[in-house]
């Protein structure tokens, strides 16, 4: 009774419903209550895969997706195979739709689409905007902008070429 | 994640990461919980801390333990426990339990379980669990999945 003793002693001090506001404590079960327990949730849960309708599918698949690209935008480096386009193409596959759907979903021209998924041209924030709506808010509009600026950071502090350019337009700079 | 500073009342972004073995004597130490966290050690074990919390060793609001259970596309909550200070009546930081129970499920939509996430709570508490967060109840286990599942993810994160 490992669990039910130290249970006993917080509810000398607080009340179940303080209880499980802080804490999720187990059942001690005996063996055969624990194997009788599992049987029910194997059961329930294998019930429940073989039910599944296509919506929760992806549903699901949108949130799984959704965690890949925070993982990403938080902890790795910047890489051309997870641009914003790549997700993009990602999303699509994963809502199970073709990008001529998409881009009528989105309002936004098919060849345009296809550019930004192909890295030619560069998305802006309103297509974040309707992501977010079209994702049903699942992935925000913050994280796909997170993706584009991932990209233009890495390009920024590379571009020698472009920041020689603009530097020659300067003048009057404070001399540090 | 965001957490609630109830003095300031205001949020107060947090991060959950894996509890290291160095930790576990410290959060044995800090007697600020109740249950031994040390034989948790054989599950997942996370923490919960303040992102703006710069101390060597930033203060723990929480902790979670989780059964990875591959063969039902399932992830069992072992147990959570909030630390003393964040604990009703008095308690200074709101929000930890849901944002723990938050990432179970996240790990749960990770490993591509739906979001299942399932525990086997003291039946004591089991309508309470029902009620504040929209579990099932099917025999002695409840568990979340799908659409009640992504609505936590949502309120939490």
């Amino acid at each position: 009774m490992k669990y039910d003793k130290i249970y006993q002693e917080l509810r000398k001090k607080y009340t179940d419903e303080e209880i499980a506001e802080s804490m999720m404590i187990p059942a001690d079960l005996t063996k055969e209550e624990k194997e009788e327990s599992d049987k029910e949730i194997r059961e329930y849960r294998m019930n429940l895969l073989r039910n599944m309708s296509d919506e929760d599918m992806i549903l699901s698949d949108v949130m799984r997706l959704r965690f890949q690209i925070e993982e990403y935008v938080k902890k790795e480096q910047f890489s051309m195979d997870k641009t914003f386009g790549k997700y993009l193409a990602e999303y699509i596959r994963v809502v199970k739709k073709t990008r001529k759907e998409i881009s009528e979903d989105l309002s936004i021209h098919y060849t345009k689409l296809s550019r930004i998924i192909n890295d030619k041209e560069e998305p802006n924030i309103e297509l974040s905007y309707r992501l977010e709506k079209h994702s049903g808010n699942l992935i925000r509009a913050k994280i796909w902008w997170k993706l584009m600026i991932k990209k233009h950071e890495f390009i920024l502090v590379r571009d020698e070429k472009t920041r020689k350019r603009e530097q020659k337009k300067v003048k009057n700079f404070l001399r540090a | 994640m965001k957490l609630l500073d109830l003095e300031k009342q205001e949020e107060v972004e947090a991060e959950i990461v894996e509890v290291k073995d160095s930790d576990f004597k410290l959060i044995k130490k800090t007697k600020q919980f109740e249950f031994d966290w040390i034989k948790e050690k054989k599950n997942h074990v996370f923490k919960i801390i303040a992102l703006n919390d710069e101390r060597a060793k930033p203060e723990i609001h929480g902790l979670l333990s989780v059964i990875d259970v591959r063969e039902e596309y399932r992830i069992h909550i072992n147990l959570i426990e909030i630390s003393n200070d964040n604990k009703s009546p008095n308690k200074k930081i709101d929000n930890v339990a849901g944002c723990l129970i938050a990432f179970a499920i996240q790990i749960a939509f990770e490993n591509n379980y739906n979001g299942f996430t399932s525990l086997v709570p003291k039946s004591e508490l089991i309508n309470l669990y029902v009620n504040k967060y929209g579990f099932s109840q099917f025999g002695r286990q409840l568990g979340i999945q799908g659409r009640e599942a992504i609505r936590i993810i949502q309120k939490y994160q």
